[in-house]
């Protein structure tokens, strides 16, 4: 009985993370400035209405050594440092572009959370917040200007 | 001059940049097994220069439901970032030619970010990758100071692959490892300087970026992918990487980096909206990175390897050699002026070893309490105390002054000494030159000459090649007893003969025969390099005088030939000698008798013991260059103990034709000159086509077969034997 009692506990348990990791599929091209020099690590994550971050999406920039430079996101990331491999991809340098596949979890979306644009170059400036979007289905689909290394950034959600 | 500088910075270079470089070469080492690492764990590579862009693409479009993506990896494979029809976002190898997933990116361990962190920048960010560049600038320096060397020491860059005489183990890999590692060395070192400069922003880049805001032609035709001009030429081995449209909207373009140059296409229609080539820098670049890390191919990175394990080696063996070289440490004397002085001790010298000699010799008339000055021969001047002139000093190539003798002989004219002088003079020098000691010679009678100059003790010639210890102590001991001083020196401060004896075991002995002559095998126990021809200097006793033998190098061993002297010592002491027995000698080079590997044919003369040194050559003739053997010895037993080595050369067609003479078989007494003679028509024909004569054995036969090729040059001035000589078409080993 108890055996029986544990398993369903455990299965609602499971169910219930499953339904937390149910994502959105957003294409995302990140165009930036021309700049001379390094290229620049982008950090893209869900912050409340507050600020506060809830999720890192994405991480331009593969080399931890410089992670630290992120100021306001090492504080958060730096905490706990969870194994971000699968969401990391090269710094993208000045004049350049790039897609990738951003995977937001549904739940942030249309509930008052913000997707934040954090960008930082070697040796040159940081900015908290290059760029950031109310996180909303029509913002989902958009061209939003940058105010740091971001020229723009253009969002696609997936069929 | 010349060479100290470039020693010097060699040298300077090396110490600054020797920290960073060990670091540096240690992690390279590390990081050379990366190419490696990828290339055992990749799928399968496939001709990219057959694939067309616009077929892999057709192909991944019907595979996948979203291209991000699409690169060629520097080992030859393609790599997509796509979303799959499940809806996925995957990144990993796909095939080409049917567009299926192969398997995962690769991610690169977490150990490999560690060293290549380690190998740029130290963990020090920016200024570590300063400290990284610059220590790389200075590679550069280091090899090129080491090139000049390297020349100057071989003679000339014309002889940059002439062998290396060191005997000093690390003096010798240092020079033939850096003959070879040299290059991909520099190549290292060149491309690591780019890269740097390129982080630091000292390369010019014109960044000329696409236009995006062109708009495409809207009167074109639409067509497919593969149908589309563009993607039917490019071939994916041009490809660096390409961008996907991100919508289907018109204006946005499929973003393409070819190795050549960038270009913006037209999803719809194919057509080149706009294209930039690219930079020569970026060209430069890109080699830079795979000449630096061997990405490109796993072969050229395990050369990388060899060569920072070779960085290590030099900076190891560099030490070692630095150490062996340095200034040998001071101690302070009481030395009085030279106007005080009873004593003067004045020194010529370009090296230590005079001078240490001379310093402790001052140290020890210090201790009786006398007045002594201590200087160079250049500040020869008046003394108006003095009693004794001590001089002390080396000969400087040809005969002449060492530096800070130069000035000796003209204040030696200008200066008269107030008072008549004692006078000793003491000569340091090898023998390996022809005219060492010659200085010191000219010193001592141009002083005797002088009325006022009395000799005290006579002149004495320092060997180095030649037990100068014991020399020197004889001189001490003659100055002790007729100047009653003790003289109590140190070992150390004796100059070290330059030939350190070493131990040799003996592996074999054949019993004496009747002419008492035998073979015995020996085998070096620490590392030494020697050839056939080469002299083995034997030392019967710690005190005895050296006995020369001539070296056979079979099968890496020494083989002598002896024949047993009745009064000699040390052919008495080899005749004794048991296996395993240890032996104490030195191997001498000897570069005029070796085995002359270009010569078209070699005709080799010897009587007795002197074939010793032929069946080594025999042995070493591996590409079997025709060889004649005359041999001349009492009876048919005086051959056979060199039997065995003569059948197997036999065998081997290391030797063409034997002339064996015997001067006790027969009834004739026949020499090996007799034979020679005999051939008088084959041989003159030979040299005269560039055939190399060698003659071992003793002086009286040598003289003789010299005197018949005088004979016949008169007869026949075609045989030029002087030209002969000079060519070093005649070599004589005889005793």
């Amino acid at each position: 009985m108890r055996i029986l009692y544990m398993a369903l506990v455990a299965l609602i348990c499971l169910s219930f993370t499953a339904s937390t990791v149910s994502k959105t599929s957003v294409k995302c091209m990140i165009q930036m400035k021309n700049y001379t020099g390094e290229g620049a690590y982008i950090v893209v994550s869900v912050t409340d209405k507050e600020g506060e971050y809830k999720e890192t999406i994405y991480v331009h920039g593969k080399d931890p050594e410089w992670y630290s430079e992120i100021d306001s996101w090492w504080k958060f990331y730096g905490k706990h440092r969870p194994d971000i491999d699968a969401i990391s991809g090269e710094t993208i340098a000045g004049g350049e572009r790039s897609i990738s596949v951003l995977e937001i979890p549904t739940q942030y979306i249309n509930s008052n959370h913000k997707l934040r644009f954090e960008t930082a170059v070697e040796d040159q400036d940081y900015n908290e917040v290059d760029l950031e979007l109310d996180l909303t289905d029509s913002n989902l689909k958009s061209k939003v200007d940058g105010t740091g290394w971001i020229r723009y950034v253009r969002l696609m959600p997936q069929k | 001059m010349i060479t100290s500088i470039y020693r010097y910075s060699h040298l300077v270079l090396a110490a600054i940049s020797s920290l960073f470089l060990v670091v540096a070469a240690i992690t390279g080492l590390v990081l050379s097994t990366e190419p490696i690492f990828y290339d055992l764990k990749q799928p399968d590579k496939i001709d990219l220069s057959e694939i067309s862009l616009g077929q892999t693409i057709h192909k991944l479009q019907q595979e996948y439901d979203e291209l991000i993506t699409l690169s060629t990896t520097s080992q030859g494979l393609v790599l997509a970032d796509v979303v799959t029809k499940e809806g996925t976002s995957v990144t990993g190898y796909i095939n080409p030619k049917t567009g299926m997933f192969l398997g995962d990116e690769i991610t690169r361990p977490s150990i490999y970010n560690w060293f290549t962190n380690l190998h740029r920048s130290l963990f020090l960010k920016s200024i570590g990758r300063g400290f990284i560049g610059v220590s790389t600038f200075l590679l550069v320096l280091i090899i090129v100071s080491g090139i000049f060397l390297l020349a100057q020491r071989q003679g000339g860059f014309s002889k940059w692959f002439s062998s290396i005489k060191d005997k000093e183990f690390h003096k010798k890999y240092h020079v033939i490892l850096s003959r070879w590692l040299l290059i991909p060395i520099l190549i290292i070192a060149i491309t690591g300087v780019y890269l740097s400069l390129e982080q630091f922003d000292l390369i010019p880049v014109e960044n000329q970026s696409l236009d995006w805001s062109l708009s495409p032609d809207e009167e074109l035709p639409l067509q497919t992918i593969e149908n589309q001009d563009f993607f039917k030429t490019t071939t994916l081995d041009q490809v660096k990487e390409v961008n996907f449209p991100f919508s289907s909207d018109p204006i946005d373009y499929y973003e393409i980096y070819l190795k050549e140059k960038s270009v913006l296409v037209a999803q719809h229609t194919g057509e080149v909206i706009d294209q930039v080539e690219n930079p020569f820098t970026a060209l430069v670049s890109y080699y830079s990175t795979i000449f630096h890390t061997g990405s490109a191919s796993p072969l050229w990175s395990v050369i990388l390897g060899i060569s920072c394990i070779g960085i290590l080696y030099f900076i190891i063996s560099g030490c070692v050699i630095y150490w062996k070289r340095r200034p040998k440490k001071n101690y302070k004397l009481e030395l009085s002026s030279a106007q005080d002085s009873e004593y003067i001790v004045l020194v010529g010298s370009e090296s230590g070893s005079t001078y240490a000699f001379a310093k402790a010799f001052t140290q020890q008339l210090l201790r009786t309490g006398k007045k002594v000055s201590l200087s160079d021969l250049n500040h020869y001047q008046q003394y108006e105390r003095a009693l004794h002139l001590i001089i002390f000093t080396a000969t400087y190539g040809d005969g002449d002054a060492p530096t800070n003798a130069r000035k000796f002989f003209d204040r030696l004219e200008k200066i008269d000494q107030p008072r008549s002088l004692f006078v000793s003079v003491v000569g340091f020098g090898s023998s390996i030159y022809p005219k060492y000691n010659e200085f010191g010679k000219q010193v001592y009678h141009r002083l005797v000459k002088d009325e006022n100059m009395k000799p005290y003790l006579p002149f004495t010639e320092v060997d180095e090649e030649h037990q100068p210890e014991e020399t020197c102590k004889q001189w001490l001991q003659l100055w002790q007893q007729k100047s009653g001083f003790p003289m109590e020196l140190k070992v150390d401060q004796f100059p070290k003969s330059n030939i350190e004896k070493q131990k040799f075991k003996v592996t074999h002995r054949s019993p004496l025969n009747k002419d008492e002559t035998f073979i015995i095998s020996l085998q070096p126990t620490s590392y030494n390099d020697y050839q056939s021809g080469d002299l083995l200097e034997v030392y019967a006793s710690e005190k005895a005088k050296a006995r020369q033998y001539s070296i056979a190098r079979i099968q890496n061993k020494i083989v002598l030939s002896v024949r047993k002297h009745e009064h000699g010592l040390c052919s008495t002491y080899l005749a004794n000698c048991h296996k395993n027995d240890d032996i104490m000698a030195t191997i001498k080079t000897n570069t005029s008798f070796h085995f002359p590997k270009d010569a078209p044919k070699i005709i080799m003369v010897a009587n007795g013991t002197g074939i010793a040194p032929f069946l080594g050559m025999l042995d070493e003739n591996k590409t079997n260059i025709p060889i004649d053997l005359y041999w001349g010895g009492k009876n048919i037993e005086s051959l056979s103990i060199y039997g065995e080595y003569l059948e197997d050369a036999h065998k081997k067609q290391q030797v063409s034709n034997y002339h064996i003479s015997y001067s006790r078989e027969n009834e004739v007494v026949e020499y090996v000159q007799h034979k020679v003679a005999e051939h008088k028509e084959e041989i003159t024909t030979d040299l005269q086509q560039g055939a190399v004569i060698m003659i071992c054995g003793s002086l009286s036969m040598q003289n003789e077969v010299l005197d018949l090729l005088e004979l016949w040059n008169k007869e026949n001035p075609k045989i030029q034997l002087e030209q002969l000589y000079k060519n070093q078409k005649i070599l004589t080993d005889c005793y």
